[in-house]
């Protein structure tokens, strides 16, 4: 038996773990004898679901009734309400998932961000392999998760206050859907996901904490473009559109390579905008068409089926 | 004059997974025909087919390097474009497949001010339209 203390409260506990059950002894009300709580572990499906009851939106923040989530993790283990006042704050512990010593951020020493494969330990023997989730998967995401109090309404659901009401539960599912590729062995085999019930509390913050700092990073966390002045924006947006590179690409460049590209896009443009002969070219944008190269194409034959893949104005006929 | 079809949430999926960065598929279908004359008269008395070819160009932003492997190694491969106005399963939805493709050449440009783009020409057995 092991102590730990949790908002002032001791608690004598038995963990193995946090995928086997945790034994907590009680004082008995006869004072001699104790008795024995068992909470079963806390799987990554009955939190989601918790968080579905108790999590609400207020305004522009998220509210959370503890007491009402950590009741749910004690009927699991059919704690009789008389304890349950006492057990409240060792029951959100234990759904925390957060080992005594551990810090938020890295658990045992083991760094919650994916290595050069993508991959985050969950714990020893389980990886996770983890792609970011596309604009466009994010985009559908909050779509869904604002209309989702009243498919297909001509106007989504709208709070009291006016604001329209959103999902937090469902959005973070969809972006566990989206970034969660597939669970794997230290081999690199993979292993099957089958129902969330499998993960645990510990693993469930691990795998949670991953996905939401891949896709949603704490502004200024490491990103060299947060809060550029505008100049430097403007030239990186001006790469991108012109060499057809990410952000990823441009900062991976070789900065005297990056120097030597903008001075010659600067004289091309100077030499077309002074009037020495030379159309100045347009600058490419994102909802622009490149300048098609000077050769005959199959798209010029009249006999041919062109389709244009983006956000082209027209329709298909 | 050609018939473009402008779709939003297209795809084109090579050997079942998508290729990025598709700007552009352009294709012809090919039938050999020759007129069957007759001695005595001054017109065709039937038309014989022959055979029918699909030639396609696409046009990728940058580069695809699985496009690049199957030229490099003369590999067939298969390819899918699905053509969607939206996400919704009531959105008009369009499908053509082109079976035994091959990239026989390919061509890359790049201007000053405009994008990198290469082209692939290539030739398939059949298209089908779903």
């Amino acid at each position: 038996m092991q102590t730990i203390v949790i908002d002032s409260h001791t608690f004598a506990i038995e963990l193995a773990g946090f995928d086997q059950p945790l034994r907590v002894a009680m004082q008995a009300r006869s004072g001699s004898e104790t008795d024995e709580v068992v909470l079963p572990p806390w799987t990554c499906a009955r939190h989601l679901s918790s968080l579905r009851r108790h999590l609400h939106t207020a305004g522009r923040r998220l509210a959370l009734d503890s007491a009402g989530y950590a009741d749910d993790v004690l009927d699991r283990a059919q704690v009789p309400a008389s304890q349950r006042a006492v057990l409240r704050p060792l029951a959100l512990w234990w759904a925390r998932g957060l080992a005594p010593g551990d810090q938020d951020g890295e658990q045992d020493g083991i760094s919650l961000r994916p290595d050069a494969r993508g991959r985050v330990m969950l714990r020893p023997g389980l990886w996770a392999h983890l792609r970011p989730w596309t604009w466009g998967e994010r985009l559908a995401a909050q779509r869904a998760r604002l209309a989702s109090a009243a498919p297909r309404a001509a106007v989504p659901e709208t709070t009291s206050a006016g604001e329209l009401g959103f999902d937090p539960v469902g959005y973070l599912e969809s972006m566990l859907a989206a970034s969660l590729v597939h669970l794997e062995s230290e081999a690199g085999v993979a292993v099957g996901l089958g129902s969330l019930d499998v993960l645990d509390a510990q693993v469930t913050h691990r795998l949670l904490a991953a996905v939401g700092a891949l896709n949603h990073p704490a502004a200024g966390a490491g990103d060299p473009l947060a809060e550029v002045p505008p100049a430097l924006a403007a030239a990186t947006l001006r790469l991108c559109a012109t060499m057809g590179w990410t952000l990823d690409q441009v900062l991976a460049r070789p900065s005297s390579e990056v120097a030597r590209l903008l001075a010659l896009l600067e004289r091309v443009e100077t030499a077309g905008s002074a009037g020495a002969g030379m159309a100045a070219p347009r600058a490419s944008t994102a909802a622009s068409r490149p300048l098609a190269p000077r050769r005959s194409r199959l798209a010029d034959h009249p006999d041919a089926v062109v389709i244009v893949f983006g956000d082209e104005a027209g329709g298909m006929s | 004059m050609p018939i473009v079809f402008s779709a939003n949430h297209s795809s084109l999926l090579v050997d079942g997974d998508p290729l990025e960065g598709v700007q552009s598929l352009a294709f012809r279908v090919d039938t050999e025909r020759e007129n069957v004359r007759a001695i005595g008269a001054d017109e065709r008395v039937d038309v014989s087919f022959g055979l029918r070819t699909v030639r396609g160009e696409l046009i990728v932003r940058s580069t695809a390097t699985v496009l690049d492997d199957k030229l490099a190694q003369r590999a067939g491969f298969n390819m899918v474009a699905t053509l969607k106005k939206g996400q919704g399963t009531d959105d008009p939805q369009r499908s053509y497949a082109f079976d035994d493709c091959y990239v026989e050449s390919k061509h890359l440009a790049m201007g000053a001010s405009g994008t990198a783009e290469t082209t692939y020409v290539f030739t398939a057995t059949r298209m089908r339209e779903e």
